[in-house]
């Protein structure tokens, strides 16, 4: 016998703990791998009815499914990508510039931007109904933007050379 | 053989937690390396305590070591760890269906208890952690 044989007969006292570790192994694997797999299924899978919840994760294909832009009040144009959100821009008679050219754009979200909000605005150098390249941009973000509330945000055209603008991104998160 | 003894046990754990911390992790985990050969932890190597292979009355090997302290707790706590990776995946997002959560929470609550259980063990007469009876070893003190 080598110095570390073990002789269960003396050297180690005789318990029950071999069946019951047995049996505690067979029933912590089954509980668990159920409690598991219920988990990653659910966890895996996103609910579309919590009012505050949106599934940016979804496919586009998933998106166009669900497209809804019944939501947006009359005149909002929902963003493509996102029905969550929709946006118009304002009448010029309903704000005031500073330094710079620049135009107003509203923004309202069906079940909110709890996150972050973010929008940019390209600028072109031809009228909107002409071809023209982009010169420039501008952008701005909000920390929220709650559910059914109107932002309205002031892009600017700090290069002065801007004739027409189009709404280039629309982030919700 | 001496079986070790609760003390030696932990206490193998405890200047392992500390060559670990010492050694940023990196010395440890090569130091172990050489170790698990001839059945021992760093911690173990230096108190004098040994893994013995219940069936052969041997030091356990390198594979049997593996098995004994990476695989088994992994393979142990990978029934929560899963889900809880997947939901840090999804940034803890609320859009879960609440009744997942649930889940991970117990199979978390259920690998506590197994932990409580396994500790609890080394008590017992045989001086054995569950995982120990999991893993057919038995720790030998050899001071």
């Amino acid at each position: 016998m080598s110095e570390f044989e073990v002789d269960n007969g003396d050297q180690l006292p005789i318990d029950g703990r071999e069946a019951t570790a047995k049996k505690l192994a067979r029933i912590y694997g089954v509980i668990s791998l159920v409690l598991s797999i219920i988990a990653v299924s659910l966890i895996g899978i996103s609910t579309s009815s919590v009012d505050d919840s949106y599934d940016y994760t979804s496919s586009w294909a998933a998106e166009e499914d669900t497209f809804d832009d019944s939501w947006a009040p009359y005149d909002f144009n929902v963003w493509s990508s996102d029905s969550n959100i929709a946006w118009k821009w304002s009448d010029s008679s309903e704000f005031e510039c500073d330094d710079y050219d620049c135009v107003e754009v509203q923004f309202i979200s069906r079940y909110g931007c709890l996150d972050s909000f973010y929008a940019a605005v390209n600028w072109f150098d031809a009228p909107a109904d002409e071809d023209g390249s982009v010169i420039g941009y501008d952008n701005a973000s909000l920390p929220a933007l709650y559910s059914m509330q109107v932002a309205r945000i002031q892009f600017d055209d700090t290069n002065d050379r801007g004739q027409s603008a189009q709404m280039a991104e629309i982030d919700c998160r | 053989m001496k079986v070790a003894t609760p003390g030696h046990r932990i206490g193998a754990v405890a200047v392992d937690a500390g060559l670990y911390l010492a050694t940023l992790g990196i010395g440890w985990f090569i130091w172990n390396l050489v170790t698990m050969a001839k059945g021992q932890s760093p911690g173990k190597n230096l108190l004098k305590v040994r893994v013995i292979n219940v069936a052969n009355g041997q030091p356990a090997r390198w594979g049997h070591m593996f098995i004994r302290q990476a695989l088994l707790p992994l393979f142990l706590s990978i029934f929560y760890l899963i889900p809880y990776y997947l939901w840090v995946y999804k940034e803890f997002s609320s859009d879960v269906n609440p009744v997942g959560v649930v889940a991970l929470v117990l199979a978390f609550l259920l690998y506590l208890a197994f932990a409580i259980v396994d500790f609890v063990w080394l008590f017992g007469p045989q001086k054995r952690r569950l995982i120990d009876y999991w893993a057919g070893t038995v720790v030998a003190n050899e001071a």
